[in-house]
């Protein structure tokens, strides 16, 4: 039989026992890691183009933490390799201060990249750790407008004649007058034409529909003042812009909406890094479009 | 107001099915209360307690007639009662509640009589056994009933916490189910709901955000409180506009008889409160104030900056204006300072900052003309939030609202109805701005009415079944959201079940940066509204929750009592705050479905001198955004994620006894980690759109996520551990308490920043001595 134990060795037991569970649980200290971390050294966004004499693209760290750039050189050092003739310029990096008073890397190189070749851009931290992209810039073309008689109501097919990788950016712009009760009024209006461009044999074929636009036109007008259908709308000038832009230059569902393509990885041809450099360049024209366009009516 | 009146009658009257669901269900609670009696009496009144006039709940009033029929009532909260449909005669007139001497009367009631009696009641040695005490129990840390758990002022005080102020929040925390994330910051997240979804009454007015900066206070001290009800789902039909739970607090009166007073000091908050009849009998007031003295004292116990300030005063008229009604006027003004975040890396620390106003005034009758209780209410209620420097926030919200309303309570034979509605006419404004955000402005004016009518059928004795009919109409659409409900309970001896479903609707939102592990920052704003020109997928549908609760309840002894208790709630149109790389706050809102179940189990001991529980809470709460980019980015149409107050388990336990003359009071509380989102790290990003010299392009900061809500922050738990004794001193009565909190000095993560990697943890080890001196 074993001794009861007193009063007095319960306390101390119930004491001792309370310690231990104090320093046990106040030991288990639980550290958090709230950043993982990367081996990946840079992001890199910009756009190479033969219709600039200077090449510009933005360089940011990958770091562990937000806080504001400081106003010191980035660890890095930015090349760029013409693929094709096995040069490589050494970019020079610069600070720019954002309108909201943050600062921000930009590196650039004086020359112009040729029409249909590749370069290789690095970026390359101190440590030997880089990012890198290839970027095709696209050959040269050329908008073609069409003869009077291929402009057949109520479209207007405008031509990219050449190896255009892909178009972007389509849009057409309408400068036109219409008369108010305060006088006649000049004024632009631009449409999308994205996603309306189709292949074709030697090149890209996009029609533009100017009859239809017109009404559009009108409609905006007739909700937004006291405007005179009888009389109408002119149209004084037409202008087309797009950009030629190389393969990897296509947004997700053809959009350019910023709160997609945040998200790291969408659009993004930067390899161990994020980031996106494209390789385009623009062409536009001007016409003023004949009166059976705008009406749709053939002859 | 005139367009909102004549939607719901067009509503009543249309012969669709909403419009027939809603006229059939009043029809059902007006056809439950006719009277099938030719001229029957009815006896109703007031009971209050003598020695200070406080209305008492849960008395039974009790008429024995001729041949020994017996009719009865009981009283609410406002100590009101009444007895329908009499026969004539003779009575004996019988209340009796615990504590306090029985009523006895005789009177006679004449055909159709409406007859008021007021009862005052003297404090006295209780008549009962203790069978029936435990029995008419009705509140404790087991004592849930579908979901509902009554709180009393003496539970509240058992909590340990640094001072003798103590306070609704402290206990609310220990609930299953209940997610603070801290002794910090003043949210709550209940079964799986947001703070911005719980509905926080006090007498009827709403208050939009009464919990403190410091997690162990709010707008109400236990010594302000009557009792306070809290629904952690599946509450009846009086109550709308939120889709998790409803806190409805009821403030006591002030005593009609004498002038009372009490203070309090200890390093974290100084209160004072004070009492009395302006009139005697007729016109009562009660008044408090509290200051918080963290700053000056707790800071210096703790020895790091502690950079909090709060503070709360409150006021309540309470007056007799016949013998058959009461009205009561109050106001709540709270304020709240805290700098969450600490300077690092030259960053200035945010400072979030918040104000409530609450006032109202509450008119209740009884109408002689018909057996029928009326309750009155119009309120003004106001939060404004403010981040970032006093003088320039960077962020800032204010919510306010005009509530008018009225509830009714019909009495028949075995079914009572009570109906209602009510109008909010509520202002939205916020300005949102940032380090890496532009300025982002909102203002909105929504108007919110609702009609209910909700008849309790006394089935059999033990067994009663509450069915309700909401219809709520918001401005988001012209149709009404229907919200039936039913609540059942079934009660036999020691045993009871009970259950409640329900379906819930709620169209202001409040929406957070949760992308922050505890941010606490809310920015309200409303369900978007269809427009003509550009189709939303969001417009015209308010946030909706279907709750089931299904709960088990034994008392097997006086001193035992468990319960256990299920629930599932399935969320359906939540906005939450778009998901998106910049390191920015949005109101952008994404759609997004949830679910969230679990269950709780409580013990509760009650021996002698010793009282203590132990709840465990297990809950898991899932949320499916649908954002259209989700596809491009993690290949899937919706993102199943676990929002950061999906906190899986929950254990709190309580003692409380008196050693030698003192009170002691110990709670150990744990819970799982919370989950949030790792980055993989920081960069920038610029739009490539065009062909652009990026040097003159704007850029932005950019996070660079692991995945939305794919880690958890460490476990939780901490000790708390409060002595206190009481002196008398002549007619003032002195407490001296010590208490420690955090006992073992747990570091618990309260605030992650996982942009700037700033993290602050809870309170340290904390000894802290508090006094109150109360007269008499």
């Amino acid at each position: 039989m074993h001794p009861l134990p007193t009063k007095g060795r319960t306390g101390g037991c119930v004491l001792l026992l309370g310690a231990l569970l104090v320093l046990l649980l106040g030991g288990c200290e639980e550290d958090v890691t709230a950043v993982l971390g990367t081996e990946q050294p840079f992001s890199m966004f910009g756009v190479l183009t033969p219709q600039a004499d200077t090449q510009w693209v933005r360089v940011f760290s990958i770091d562990d933490r937000l806080e504001p750039i400081p106003p010191t050189p980035l660890d890095a050092r930015f090349t760029s390799t013409d693929l094709e003739r096995d040069e490589t310029r050494v970019w020079q990096d610069s600070l720019v201060r954002e309108a909201d008073g943050m600062l921000t890397h930009v590196f650039w190189a004086p020359f112009v990249a040729a029409y249909g070749r590749t370069y290789r851009l690095v970026a390359q931290r101190s440590d030997g750790a880089a990012s890198h992209v290839v970027v095709a810039v696209p050959p040269l073309t050329d908008m073609v407008l069409p003869a009077q008689m291929e402009q057949v109501p109520p479209l207007f097919p405008v031509r990219v004649v050449g190896a255009a990788p892909n178009l972007i950016r389509i849009e057409v712009t309408y400068r036109y007058r219409f008369v108010s009760p305060g006088g006649i009024e000049q004024e632009e209006i631009t449409f999308s034409y994205d996603g309306r461009q189709r292949r074709v044999s030697n090149g890209w074929l996009v029609e533009v529909n100017v009859a239809q636009d017109v009404r559009a036109i009108e409609t905006l007008l007739r909700e937004r003042t006291a405007f005179d259908p009888i009389v109408g709308v002119k149209v004084v000038r037409l202008t087309i812009r797009l950009i030629v832009a190389n393969e990897a230059w296509q947004p997700p569902g053809g959009r350019f909406d910023p709160d997609v393509l945040v998200q790291p990885g969408t659009m993004s041809n930067v390899e161990n890094g994020f980031g996106f450099v494209g390789a385009g360049y623009r062409l536009e024209r001007r016409w003023v479009p004949l009166d059976t366009l705008i009406t749709g009516r053939r002859f | 107001m005139v367009w909102e009146a004549r939607r719901l009658l067009a509503r009543i009257a249309a012969p669709d099915r909403a419009g027939r669901a809603l006229a059939c269900s009043l029809a059902l609670g007006l056809l439950c209360v006719l009277p099938a009696q030719a001229q029957p009496a009815t006896l109703s009144g007031f009971i209050t307690d003598r020695s200070d006039g406080q209305a008492l709940e849960l008395v039974n009033v009790a008429l024995l007639g001729r041949g020994g029929a017996v009719e009865g009532g009981v009283t609410d909260r406002d100590g009101r009662y009444l007895v329908p449909r009499l026969a004539a005669g003779r009575y004996v007139v019988r209340a009796t509640f615990i504590g306090y001497r029985a009523y006895v009367d005789t009177l006679d009631l004449a055909p159709g009589q409406v007859r008021t009696l007021n009862i005052a009641l003297v404090p006295g040695d209780a008549e009962l056994d203790e069978v029936l005490v435990e029995s008419e129990r009705t509140s404790g840390a087991a004592r849930i009933t579908a979901g509902q758990q009554t709180v009393r002022p003496r539970d509240i005080e058992l909590v340990p916490t640094p001072d003798l102020s103590a306070d609704l929040a402290s206990f609310l925390t220990t609930l299953p189910g209940v997610v603070a994330l801290g002794d910090r910051g003043g949210q709550l997240f209940i079964r799986g709901g947001e703070p911005s979804q719980n509905l926080v009454l006090l007498d009827g007015v709403l208050v939009y955000q009464p919990f403190h900066v410091l997690g162990f206070y709010s707008a109400f001290p236990a010594d302000l409180l009557s009792k306070t009800d809290v629904y952690a789902g599946g509450f009846g039909s009086k109550f709308g506009e939120r889709i998790s739970s409803v806190i409805d607090v009821a403030a006591r009166n002030g005593n009609n008889q004498r002038f009372t007073g009490a203070a309090t000091l200890s390093p974290f908050v100084s209160a004072a409160r004070i009492e009395g009849p302006l009139l005697k009998n007729r016109l009562s007031l009660l008044a408090s104030a509290r200051q918080s003295l963290v700053e000056t004292g707790a800071e210096r116990l703790v020895n790091r900056p502690l950079p909090f300030s709060f503070g709360d005063v409150f006021a309540k008229l309470h007056g007799v204006m016949r013998a058959n009604s009461r009205i009561s006027a109050l106001v709540l003004r709270t304020h709240d300072r805290g700098t969450l975040t600490e300077e690092r890396g030259g960053v200035p620390p945010e400072e979030v900052r918040w104000n409530n106003l609450a006032s109202g005034v509450r008119f209740v009758a009884l109408p002689r003309f018909t057996p029928v209780s009326v309750d009155l209410r119009a309120s003004y209620s106001r939060l404004q939030t403010e981040l970032g420097p006093r003088r320039a926030p960077v962020r800032s919200s204010r919510i306010e609202n005009l509530h008018l309303a009225v509830d009714a309570t019909f009495f028949g034979a075995a079914t009572d109805v009570d109906a209602g509605a009510s109008l909010r006419v509520v202002s939205l404004a916020s300005e949102l701005g940032g380090l890496y955000q532009n300025i982002e402005t909102r203002r909105e004016q929504l108007e919110h009415v609702a009609v209910y009518v909700e008849p309790e059928f006394n089935l059999a004795p033990g067994v009663r079944l509450r069915t309700g009919l909401r219809a709520q109409f918001f401005d988001v659409r012209f149709d009404p959201f229907l919200e039936p409900r039913v609540r059942f309970v079934w009660a036999w001896g020691p045993h009871q079940l009970s259950s409640a479903v329900g379906v819930y609707h709620q169209a202001i939102l409040g929406l957070n940066d949760r992308r922050d592990a505890a941010s606490v920052f809310t920015v309200w704003t409303n369900a978007p509204r269809p427009t003509s020109g550009l189709e939303d997928v969001r417009a015209g549908r308010a946030q909706r929750a279907v709750h089931a609760i299904l709960g088990y309840r034994a008392t097997p002894s006086a001193w035992l009592e468990v319960s256990i208790e299920g629930f599932y709630k399935r969320l359906s149109n939540l906005f939450i705050g778009e998901w998106t790389a910049f390191p920015r706050f949005t109101t952008r809102l994404q759609p997004a479905t949830g679910r969230s179940y679990g269950a709780d189990a409580r013990v509760e001991v009650r021996f002698g001198k010793l009282y203590g529980y132990v709840n465990y809470g297990y809950s898991l709460t899932r949320y499916a955004a649908e954002q259209a980019s989700l596809v491009l980015w993690y290949g899937r149409e919706t993102l199943d994620f676990h929002p950061p107050h999906d906190r899986r388990h929950q254990l709190n336990a309580l003692v409380s006894s008196t050693v030698l003359g003192f009170d002691v009071s110990a709670r150990w509380e744990f819970g799982s980690g919370l989950p949030f989102s790792q980055a993989v790290g920081f960069d920038g990003f610029t739009l490539i759109d065009d062909i652009v010299k990026v040097a003159a392009v704007p850029g932005s900061r950019r996070v660079i996520y692991a995945r939305p809500f794919n880690a958890r922050l460490p476990t939780y738990h901490r000790l708390d551990v409060s002595v206190e004794r009481t002196f008398r001193l002549g007619a003032a009565a002195l407490t001296l308490q010590g208490s420690l909190i955090n006992l073992y000095d747990r570091r618990n993560l309260f605030y992650l920043d996982v942009f700037t990697l700033r993290r602050v943890d809870q309170l340290p080890l904390v000894p802290s001595i508090g006094l109150k001196i109360e007269y008499p």
